[in-house]
């Protein structure tokens, strides 16, 4: 068998975490079993083993019965223990073959004494409609509808009695199509040939059942489709057991039941919570910047576009959004607010938790902010650190599990049954941005206080460094590298400063920053020409890793302090716009400098040395 | 092969939940109530599956014990 280590491995932490009774653990490592090893005796031991309670989740229990004109015993376990997985306890009753007319229409029979929560009528083309499934479909148009009328009315009689005589959910499979037409080619040379005639049946069964509540079609020809019709059949089961659906598609079969089977049991996540680096865009916006993360609509930048695609679609059926990533708030902002590539921005987001503040805790918080249980969250990360980390401690939230592979994150995403919807409000559709609205209004009330907490618990200390022999080949290289917070982008190579710092008129200076992370290094470079009584600043950047720190301001003030040693009366610098530098447009503005030029290159800033000067940010050592 | 007769027992034990540590070699689907003609087909099926082979029906139908199923595995695996 293939993988058969990696399927060792997943069963014997699942049994260890059965043995040990770490419900978490079980449930963590049931989905890997399952998913790796996706056998009917990993079904079975699932739903033989795996508890159904959780500390903040109680089981939801439902009855579906199967009426069904096949053998679909054999992905009732499945779909049993992947009900189970998302705590739901199914009890499944099956009528008779080919019995579901009768078992309807007789009141006293078994299907009503069970009182079942869901009925599913499972039944295929060559049972419901052995005319179609056999002919050629070489019929005129007037006997094409009585044909059709002939399948389609007997089901929707079911459909009818049914509905009025049990408030169960129904859900009835669609025909699925043939391998291949019995009449080839020819079939679709034909007006009403097999194939049409079969979709003429479906699109029939469709409309009725939109008629009545509570009444869902099942696109069973589309659940075939899409596995594979040559796949889905196992020929010899048909016909020696009359289990038309091979072993290996069993799953896939009950993983379409499971779609409906989630919503109607109020089983569904409510908020989709988001990482950011490496799932919302390729790359670590920390590392890369906003101009070397990938996002976009060219390879691999499209893959995160599609995923970006794919989560405004599960907002549009009324699931909030929220964010969780371990990151520079500012950063993080930078690239949501005003990277030119991202579908999602700031509005789409009912909460954002951008720190360094372990995940479990952020999701707890973003729960209560919006008030829903832990268990409507599903956490979309692509690190599967984070994910075990949250399997493990917030087991109520519906991790989804990425591949690893980024071209696969959109269609795993879509696939996912827990943003399952059957009805939609347009009270739904419009929650998200209820949220955002909300959420925008008490942050600029309580911004100041916060921000400022955040700065202080960035614990972060500055030095001055000089150029020097180990400093200059960094130096040189953040004026070659930072596009971002750079007033002049002036590019320099190591011996044109190495030059500068000989030159008595010129003042040339790094900046390190410590956080409570780690060291950054050298993440910031100022270079200052004293021209008489004037400061120059020629020279002004700041690595992206610390945009949105304050950083800028201690800089300022270092500055204001030189010139002020140095007997100046006042600062100047340029600010030369490009098509990266936006973030360092605000800077001279909101530090106090005036505009006193202007020209097709940029603006001129002044600020004054005589009256107050910049002062030291208070949470910068 | 002892490992093969262990790994037959823990697919019967799973698939018709019965305790692992009562099944010999001798059991058979008429000592267990689950292991029905239904049940056989859910055995046909995962052993299909766990050992990657096809099982023609008139063998199937013979794999009735947990002897016959170890020795039909040694011959097809």
């Amino acid at each position: 068998m293939k993988g058969s280590i990696e399927i060792s491995e997943a069963k014997a932490a699942y049994t260890k975490a059965v043995a040990d009774k770490n419900a978490a653990a079980m449930l963590a490592h049931a989905h890997t079993f399952l998913s790796l090893s996706p056998t009917l005796g990993t079904a079975q031991q699932i739903v033989n083993t795996l508890p159904l309670d959780l500390p903040d989740r109680a089981a939801v229990r439902r009855k579906v019965a199967f009426l069904r004109s096949y053998t679909v015993e054999p992905s009732i376990p499945f779909l049993r223990a992947l009900a189970r997985l998302h705590g739901v306890d199914l009890t499944v009753k099956v009528g008779d073959f080919n019995s579901y007319a009768q078992e309807v229409i007789d009141p006293a029979s078994w299907l009503y004494q069970f009182n079942p929560d869901i009925v599913i009528l499972a039944s295929q083309t060559r049972d419901v409609a052995p005319d179609l499934w056999y002919g050629s479909g070489d019929v005129s148009p007037e006997e094409a509808e009585s044909l059709v009328s002939s399948i389609v009315s007997p089901l929707v009689s079911i459909i009818d009695c049914l509905r009025s005589r049990t408030s169960a959910s129904l859900i009835i499979q669609n025909l699925e199509q043939p391998e291949i037409p019995n009449a080839g080619l020819l079939d679709s040379r034909r007006k009403t040939g097999q194939e049409e005639l079969i979709k003429m049946v479906n699109r029939r069964l469709s409309l009725a059942a939109l008629k009545y509540d509570g009444v869902y079609i099942l696109d069973y020809d589309a659940l075939v489709a899409r596995h594979g019709r040559e796949r889905w059949t196992d020929e010899r089961k048909w016909l020696t057991s009359r289990s038309p659906v091979a072993a290996n598609c069993l799953i896939f079969a009950a993983r379409e039941y499971l779609r409906f089977v989630l919503p109607l049991s109020g089983r569904l996540s409510k908020v989709l919570v988001v990482d950011l680096d490496n799932t919302l865009w390729g790359g670590i916006i920390g590392e890369d910047g906003p101009a070397g993360i990938k996002i976009g609509p060219e390879y691999p930048g499209a893959t995160y576009l599609s995923l970006q695609r794919a989560i405004l679609k599960i907002a549009d059926r009324g699931v909030l959004l929220a964010i969780c990533s371990k990151n520079n708030l500012a950063d993080a902002l930078e690239v949501l607010e005003n990277h030119p590539e991202m579908l999602l921005r700031p509005k789409h987001f009912a909460a954002i938790r951008i720190n360094w503040i372990d995940k479990a805790q952020n999701l707890r918080d973003i729960a209560a902010e919006l008030n829903v249980g832990i268990d409507s969250i599903a956490f979309l990360d692509d690190n599967p650190v984070e994910r075990q980390r949250i399997k493990l401690e917030l087991p109520e939230v519906s991790v989804i599990d990425l591949p690893a592979d980024p071209a696969g994150y959109a269609s795993t995403l879509l696939s996912s049954p827990v943003f399952e919807r059957l009805t939609i409000t347009a009270e739904d559709r419009a929650r998200g941005s209820y949220y955002s609205a909300q959420r925008e209004r008490k942050s600029s009330e309580s911004s100041a206080g916060s921000l400022e907490d955040f700065y202080r618990s960035l614990e972060m200390k500055s030095e001055i460094v000089a150029v020097t022999p180990t400093t200059l080949a960094r130096i040189a290289q953040l004026t070659q590298k930072t596009n971002q917070l750079n007033m002049t982008t002036k590019r320099y190579t190591e011996s044109e400063v190495q030059a500068m710092t000989r030159d008595p008129a010129w003042n040339l200076f790094g900046i390190k920053i410590v956080d409570k992370f780690g060291d950054n290094g050298i993440v910031g470079a100022v270079f200052l020409k004293v021209v008489g009584d004037t400061i120059d600043i020629d020279t002004f950047l700041l690595s992206c890793r610390v945009i949105g720190r304050t950083v800028e301001t201690m800089i300022l003030s270092r500055v204001c302090d030189i010139g002020v040693a140095a007997g100046c009366s006042k600062l100047i610098g340029w600010f030369l716009p490009t098509k990266k530098n936006e973030p360092a447009a605000k800077i001279y503005p909101d530090s106090g400098f005036s505009k006193i030029e202007e020209n097709e290159s940029g603006s001129l800033w002044q600020l004054s040395l005589r009256g107050e000067l910049i002062k030291k940010p208070e949470w910068i050592a | 092969m002892p490992q093969r007769l262990d790994r037959v027992k823990q697919i019967i034990s799973t698939l018709f939940n019965v305790d692992e540590g009562s099944l010999t070699s001798t059991s058979a689907a008429k000592d267990i109530p689950a292991w029905d003609s239904m049940g056989q087909l859910m055995l046909i099926l995962e052993l299909e599956q766990q050992f990657d082979i096809q099982i023609p029906p008139e063998r199937g139908e013979k794999l009735t014990s947990i002897s016959e199923i170890v020795d039909f595995v040694e011959e097809s695996v």
